[in-house]
């Protein structure tokens, strides 16, 4: 019968924090299971971590690991029927364990998010002072160099341009926009978080087992000749991949199920929109990686012959890009969204084309799966290449619907430039670039010429930093005053973001040059020719990083230290600002009715809520 | 949830849960396809000779045995009765075992070499299918001991449903990839 103890939040009952106990379970999980492996095949167990061991490990220390930080009370027991005898923290500590509460959660996976940016920001920091030099002087060798890019790669990829505006933003957000309590299955996002800083350690531990070289896109063959290090890879891309994956399942039943009385489907915010259409790509697209990256594993542990000579190494090509392609929209819809969701707010202006910008999500969403090929032009026929550059072609088309709407909102309005609405019109003039330049490397005669250069590395930094990353930090700071209650330095803010500006632009667009010059990728040594223009890159790219982590101190001082922000600076009308800063528990103080559009402003238009007036806990 | 919910609340919550988890089945679809997609790619409709059929044959007996047992669980709960229902779930969980015991030994017979096209195909497609037998098994046997803890009825049955509904489908995932391997 159910064990009928008190389920008390009180700190005495437990006898350790979460995270140290995660980490001491995740351990003994590991020793254990590793010593298991190497006695009972003592063929493999030389030595004693081997290949086969230390796979088998790493599940068990995930395993460890995720009951140990609170999936042990959270999940486990209560899948058996019992009561667990510890409640969940409600003061600071809450952050640091397993959490059910949507708007915890969201900051879990900002600030994991955050931290693995900073870290893999680090990196990329590093690769630039080799690249400053023509000859290697840094890393000892060119692998090491290689590794380095792509654990750079991998981490911004998988645990921050994936979930910092889906696991993080999303989670925050999106129950508050639809005047939801919590979230339908708050227990999978409450693991998700938790795979986050698993994943990210596991890829960042990598070059302990060798340097490996394929980058973020673990190609074949080159993958089953590398050193074991690239084993840390595919296990920690599964586990970021399955974060995000349980994370989206969520968002998408929320949003279908949760929504306040009256917020119709026409009515849906821009921005849970975006992380809808987001979050069903992940749904198809990140099971499919994860079961190919599986097999490259056992591919090699087995090993079988798959991917190598013996069998299709062109087979995992075309998978790892039937998600790749997919995955840059994964990064990017959400920030359109959030352009189109800051805009109106900082004009006071209605939407133009609000339906045209929703079509256009959905079209980039389904237009996504079907140019993947564009990846490989040199690997293809000339008959094949061209149905793949016109679809790629197209995509620009619904892209920009949602671009046109946001220019149309803008038109001729009275925009008050303050640091959100700023970010958000530097990530417009940055992606513009990043896209235009898609569209060249579609065609395939440019394609061919500038394939593996720096001009594609350019390219792809505009649309993740230049879309991605500044609309992020758009998002930050527009949502702080919600989150925190409190309201960042408008000097700081701008002064920053010029800042970023110009140095990403000037790294970026030199970058653009250096690769018509015949850069090339995945090279830490070059002809000394190219030595001016990537000195330029690299000043730029500190100052770039520099400007990054003073963002990031100036967030952290406002959400501790900041002047206290009224409920509704902005004047926004979406439903997280009819209720107070910071929100309560339950988000609101009672059901919120909605009867009016989110996006029409005017002198005669009502809250969109009915009952706006009773949402606040008094 | 929290307390304070309406009877109206309950009904959608379960509706999101059960819709959810539909979507969840689906997605995990995903990965059988690549598995086809591959070995469709590398051997076509190739089957290697010394495939034992038979075996492949007996193990999809069991299987859809196990299917039956549990639906039976079901319909039981839904009529209010919990100790068939736990007692059909323990024989879909006895099946299952089973089931995974003549897998394995069909394995250990290495009728089929692993480094092949076919072998490569072989094993994974089967050896991934299997671990969501394994991982259902384990819910099977976290569902036993969950209804005789927690009050369970006509009603009150959503983690029986979702056990059933998970075992059907990764029943059906086996027979087919069985089907597939051993004998198309
Ligand atoms: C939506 C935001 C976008 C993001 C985040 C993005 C990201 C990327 C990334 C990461 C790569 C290189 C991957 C690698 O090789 O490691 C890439 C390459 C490419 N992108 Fe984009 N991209 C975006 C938009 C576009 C658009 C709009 C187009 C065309 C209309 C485009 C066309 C291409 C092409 C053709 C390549 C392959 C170049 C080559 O390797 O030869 N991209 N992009
Ligand atoms: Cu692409």
């Amino acid at each position: 019968m159910a064990h009928q103890v008190l389920a008390s939040p009180s700190m005495k009952v437990r006898v350790m924090p979460p995270m140290l106990r995660g980490f001491l379970w995740a351990g003994i999980a590991f020793l254990l299971t590793n010593s298991l492996v190497a006695s009972i095949r003592p063929d493999v167990g030389h030595p004693f971590v081997n290949e086969v061991s230390i796979t088998i490990g790493w599940v068990a220390a995930l395993t460890g690991w995720l009951l140990g930080v609170g999936a042990y009370e959270g999940v486990v027991l209560p899948l058996f029927g019992v009561t667990p005898r510890i409640g969940q923290a409600t003061d600071w500590r809450r952050y640091f364990a397993f959490a059910t509460d949507h708007k915890v959660v969201g900051i879990q996976y900002l600030a994991s998010s955050a931290a693995a940016f900073i870290l893999a920001g680090s990196i990329a920091m590093a690769m630039r002072i080799e690249l400053a030099s023509p000859t290697i002087y840094f890393f000892h060798y060119s692998d090491q160099y290689l590794a380095a890019v792509g654990v750079h790669g991998t981490i911004m990829m998988f645990a921050v341009a994936t979930v910092a505006l889906v696991g993080g933003m999303g989670n925050y957000m999106v129950p508050l926009m639809i005047g939801a309590k919590n979230t339908v299955f708050p227990r999978l996002s409450g693991l998700g978080h938790w795979l986050i800083p698993a994943g990210v350690l596991t890829v960042a531990m990598s070059p302990l087992l060798g340097y490996w070289t394929t980058g973020w896109r673990g190609y074949e063959p080159l993958g089953s000749q590398d050193p074991s290090g690239i084993i840390f890879y595919y296990l920690g891309v599964a586990a970021m991949a399955l974060s995000s994956t349980i994370v989206s399942l969520n968002m998408v039943t929320t949003i279908v199920f949760n929504r306040a009385p009256g917020l119709t489907w026409p009515r849906l915010p821009m921005y849970v929109w975006g992380v809808l259409t987001v979050s069903i790509l992940n749904l198809i697209w990140l099971p499919e990686i994860q079961m190919t990256f599986i097999l490259e594993l056992l591919d090699r542990l087995v090993p079988l012959n798959l991917f190598n000579a013996a069998g299709q190494p062109l087979a995992e090509l075309e998978l790892f890009w039937l998600f790749g392609h997919p995955e840059v929209y994964i990064i990017v819809v959400p920030g359109f969204a959030l352009w189109n969701e800051i805009i109106p707010v900082m004009a006071q202006k209605s939407l133009f084309g609000r339906s045209w910008a929703v079509i256009g999500l959905i079209f980039v969403m389904m237009l996504s799966g079907m140019v993947w090929a564009h990846h490989m032009f040199t690997n293809m026929r000339n008959s094949e290449i061209l149905p793949f550059a016109f679809f790629t072609e197209m995509i620009s088309i619904p892209t920009g619907f949602g671009y046109m709407a946001a220019i149309g909102t803008l038109w001729q309005s009275r925009y008050r430039l303050t640091t959100p609405g700023l970010l958000v019109l530097m990530s417009m003039f940055n992606f513009l670039l990043g896209g235009i330049s898609g569209v060249y490397l579609a065609d395939p005669p440019v394609n061919l010429q500038v394939h593996d250069t720096m001009f594609i590395v350019a390219h792809f930094h505009y649309t993740i930093i230049g879309g991605m990353i500044f609309t992020w930090i758009a998002a930050t700071y527009y949502w702080l005053p919600k989150i925190s209650g409190r309201l960042y330095s408008e000097f700081w803010g701008k002064f920053l973001s010029i800042w970023i500006f110009i140095a990403f632009n000037t790294a970026f667009s030199t970058m653009f040059l250096v690769g018509l010059e015949g850069m090339n990728r995945w090279v830490p040594a070059y002809p000394p020719y190219l030595h001016p223009l990537n000195l330029v890159i690299s000043l730029a790219a500190w100052a770039l990083g520099t400007g990054f982590v003073l963002h990031a101190v100036h967030i952290v001082w406002a959400w501790r230290k900041g002047p206290p922000a009224p409920d509704n600076p902005w004047n926004g009308r979406t439903l997280e600002w009819l209720t107070s800063s910071p929100p309560p528990p339950n988000n609101f103080a009672e059901v919120p009715i909605i009867d009016e559009s989110f996006y029409v402003y005017g002198d005669a238009v009502k809250p969109a809520a009915r009952n706006w007036d009773r949402l606040k806990p008094s | 949830m929290p307390p304070e919910t309406s009877a109206l609340d309950t009904q959608r919550h379960g509706a999101a849960l059960r819709w959810g988890f539909r979507l969840f089945l689906g997605i995990q679809l995903i990965p059988f396809i690549v598995l086809f997609t591959l070995r469709y790619e590398l051997d076509g409709y190739y089957v290697a000779p010394t495939v034992n059929q038979w075996l492949g044959v007996a193990e999809n007996i069991l299987m859809l045995a196990s299917l039956v047992t549990v639906w039976q669980g079901l319909t039981a709960i839904r009529e209010n009765d919990r100790e068939t229902m736990q007692r059909r779930l323990k024989w879909t969980s006895a099946l299952g075992a089973l089931y995974l015991a003549l897998l394995i030994y069909d394995w250990s017979q290495r009728v089929v070499p692993v480094g092949t096209r076919f072998g490569g195909m072989f094993y994974t497609t089967i050896g991934v299918s299997a671990f969501y037998t394994a991982a259902g098994l384990f819910v099977l046997v976290a569902t036993v001991v969950r209804t005789g803890r927690v009050v369970t009825d006509a009603q009150n049955h959503w983690d029986v449903e979702a056990a059933a509904w998970y075992w059907v489908f990764q029943g059906a995932i086996a027979v087919l990839m069985n089907l597939y391997l051993h004998w198309i």
